[in-house]
């Protein structure tokens, strides 16, 4: 430190107790009435904070109002300091991984006491850098020293040059006042986006959880409509045991109001609307309830509701949870079973009744056969052999119809009954018919009535069978005897053949279902007239395959009158 | 041989033939019926030593006739069921038969069923 001094810098009646000196080693002058001691001094020339309020001493000692500088200085160091933070705190929301910012600020400050005067360009370089990457804290501290000391001692240098006497404390602090500014403006900036972006975000986050409360409530919305379209009565309950949901079919199975049931506590809506719908109410609450008592059990079982008819429900009932397998209640649901059990039933009685009716002929059949064997042929009577004979081919024949009944009712069910087509004349085939059947012993006297030809075009063999089959019901229901009237005509464009007869007749109630696949008028599980309520089935069958009809009139105790009408027109007509 | 009479209920003429035929041979005294109404008439002339029923009939079925036969006669007739329901030991069963004949039967087996019966009841 050298002690002469420029006299154009000195100022005038200002003592030197301690020595600030220019570049050159002259003896700065302003800051002869700084306050700072040496030793100060000193440490503000190892500190970049120190250098500043130095530097604001000189500003003072210019002119400049040093309150304003220490405040603007101040609010520009929070500001620093609070976008610094912001910025962290920001960078870390978008998922860059960077260092907390409490750390990178405290390795700020540590490399500002240790590198002394030029600490302070640095720490401004340091956070200027910080805010364009997040390149590792030693590689900006480099280049935040590296472009410090640039900027410091080339404004010294560019000083000199230009004639002027630069300190090292005044380029310091004229390069930190620079970058000092640069970084307020950058860091406001900076907290105004940063601000603007959250201030975004937060509209968007409240946009996109409106959409999604909307969405729920639709999903909620279409969820309970489509519950509420399907044929099933279902019922949620929540832990508590209060109602969620009842669909709208739920009443309706049960024959009962539940659209307030939601809320509602459900041990109460069992006991006061409930139970009273079921045949067995007792056993209908103690299950239900028991099924509540173990809300993670699953179980599958059938109720009757009373009703008139009264109807079966299957009921499943088992565990509702969330995504999470968080249990949330308890979901019953009820499906009418009614008529499928009834059809299932109808096809079991069915089957048995087919077994029954197959195993008839059997018996005469193997009967017959082992009585032959017993009583070897030579030394059977003639009359056991004719009988055996005889009955062995009906009871085939039998054996064969019912067979080929079973088959047709297969090939109508899968749609596999076609017609061979040919001109048929109906009287014909008919009277043939009639003179094979006619028969012996019964006290039964068909009479036919076809008094001239009638020609139309279909498969005899068919329409033979449904003429048979009319004849023989004609003579099975009439177990009494009598007239059986058998006529062929035409009506129209329809050629019709009917068939009467002055039997037992069929019941009014009965009348609708007759032509119905297994039924039979006058068959219960004991009493049968035989056969397996396939005839009329069949038969309306292969009328309308022919595009006719098959009707009857009939009145209980008075016996039938059954109408086959085929399309006239064939041979005749050309 | 009028200790040795049979009643045989079956609404199917062949069978009825043969069951009688068979029977016949074997020197009982057959009378045949095709319902539980003529049977009934029958067992009102004639007291039969055993009943072959068959169930399902038209006119009067097996039960309706049962029930009539018990409530006409005081000492029981052995009767045995003649069926060809799957379930047949059941119907018989179902109207305290002592026994049955699951058709289609074998010669054997329907003659040793008649033979212990009779026998029993003589």
């Amino acid at each position: 430190m050298s002690s002469d001094t420029p006299p154009s810098a000195r100022r005038p009646g200002a003592a030197a107790p301690s020595e600030a000196r220019y570049y050159d080693g002259s003896v700065y002058p302003g800051l002869k009435s700084e306050p700072i001691g040496e030793g100060l001094r000193t440490f503000a020339r190892l500190s970049g904070w120190p250098v500043m309020l130095a530097a604001g001493n000189w500003l003072g000692d210019v002119g400049i109002n040093l309150t304003l500088y220490n405040a603007i200085l101040l609010v520009s160091l929070v500001l620093v300091l609070a976008t610094q933070l912001l910025f962290h705190v920001h960078l870390r929301c978008c998922g860059v991984d960077v260092l907390p910012p409490m750390l990178d600020i405290a390795t700020l400050f540590v490399l500002s006491w240790l590198s002394g005067g030029i600490a302070s360009p640095l720490s401004s370089a340091y956070f200027l850098f910080a805010i364009v990457d997040t390149v590792g804290l030693r590689v900006r501290a480099a280049v935040a020293i590296a472009v410090g000391y640039s900027l410091s001692y080339a404004l010294v240098d560019v000083a000199q040059v230009g004639g002027f006497r630069v300190s090292d404390f005044q380029a310091h602090s004229i390069v930190l006042h620079v970058l000092y500014l640069l970084w307020t403006v950058v860091s406001a900036g900076l907290l105004a986006g940063i601000l603007r972006t959250a201030t975004r975000r937060a509209r968007a986050a409240a946009q996109e959880n409106a959409i999604l409360y909307e969405r729920s409530v639709r999903t909620s919305d279409d969820l309970r409509s489509v519950l509420n379209s399907t044929e099933n009565g279902i019922f949620m309950v929540d832990t508590d045991r209060r109602v969620r949901f009842v669909s709208r079919q739920m009443g309706d199975l049960v024959g009962t109001d539940l659209s307030d049931a939601v809320g509602r506590y459900m041990p109460v809506l069992i006991r006061d609307v409930l139970r009273e719908r079921f045949k067995d109410p007792e056993g209908f609450e103690r299950r239900l309830l028991d099924l509540y008592d173990h809300m993670d059990e699953e179980a599958v079982d059938e109720l009757e509701v009373v009703g008139t008819p009264p109807r079966l429900l299957s009921r499943y009932s088992g565990p509702v949870r969330d995504e999470t397998g968080r249990l949330l209640g308890r979901i019953e649901v009820y499906s009418d079973v009614t008529e499928a059990r009834a059809a299932e039933r109808l096809k079991d009685e069915f089957l048995s009744l087919a077994a029954h009716e197959l195993k008839t002929p059997i018996t005469s059949l193997k009967a017959y056969a082992q009585l032959l064997r017993r009583k070897p042929i030579e030394q059977a009577s003639p009359k056991l052999l004719t009988n055996a004979l005889v009955t062995i081919d009906r009871q085939a024949t039998q054996l064969t119809l019912l067979v080929n009944d079973l088959l047709d009712v297969s090939r109508v069910e899968t749609g596999h009954l076609y017609l061979r087509l040919e001109d048929v004349d109906l009287s014909r085939l008919v009277r043939d018919l009639v003179e094979r059947m006619t028969p012996e012993g019964t006290g039964h006297a068909v009479v036919l009535e076809a008094p001239e030809e009638v020609w139309v075009r279909a498969d005899p063999a068919r329409v033979e069978q449904v003429v048979v089959n009319l004849l023989t019901n004609a003579i099975k229901y009439s177990p009494g005897g009598g007239e059986v009237k058998v006529s062929v005509r035409r009506q129209g464009d329809e050629a019709v053949v009917s068939v009467s007869d002055r039997g037992i007749g069929i019941p009014k109630d009965k009348l609708p279902h007759i032509f119905e696949r297994f039924y039979q008028a006058h068959s219960t599980e004991r009493y049968s007239y035989g056969g397996m309520g396939l005839g009329l089935y069949i038969s309306r069958e292969i009328a309308q395959r022919h595009g006719g009809r098959l009707w009857v009139e009939s009145e209980e105790g008075r016996g039938s009158t059954f109408y086959f009408a085929l399309k006239a027109g064939g041979r005749e007509d050309g | 041989m009028a200790d040795r009479t049979v009643l045989v209920v079956d609404d199917d003429p062949d069978i009825l033939s043969i069951v009688e035929q068979i029977l016949s041979f074997e020197g009982y005294n057959v009378l045949t019926a095709t319902n539980g109404l003529e049977a009934l008439d029958l067992v009102e002339q004639v007291r039969p030593e055993l009943i072959l029923l068959d169930m399902r009939m038209p006119v009067m079925d097996g039960w309706q006739f049962v029930g009539r036969l018990r409530a006409y006669r005081d000492s029981p007739v052995p009767l045995l069921v003649m069926t060809a329901a799957t379930d047949a030991r059941r119907r018989a069963r179902e109207v305290g038969a002592d026994g049955y004949i699951a058709k289609p039967f074998d010669i054997e087996d329907l003659l040793e069923k008649v033979r212990q019966h009779v026998d029993a009841y003589a």
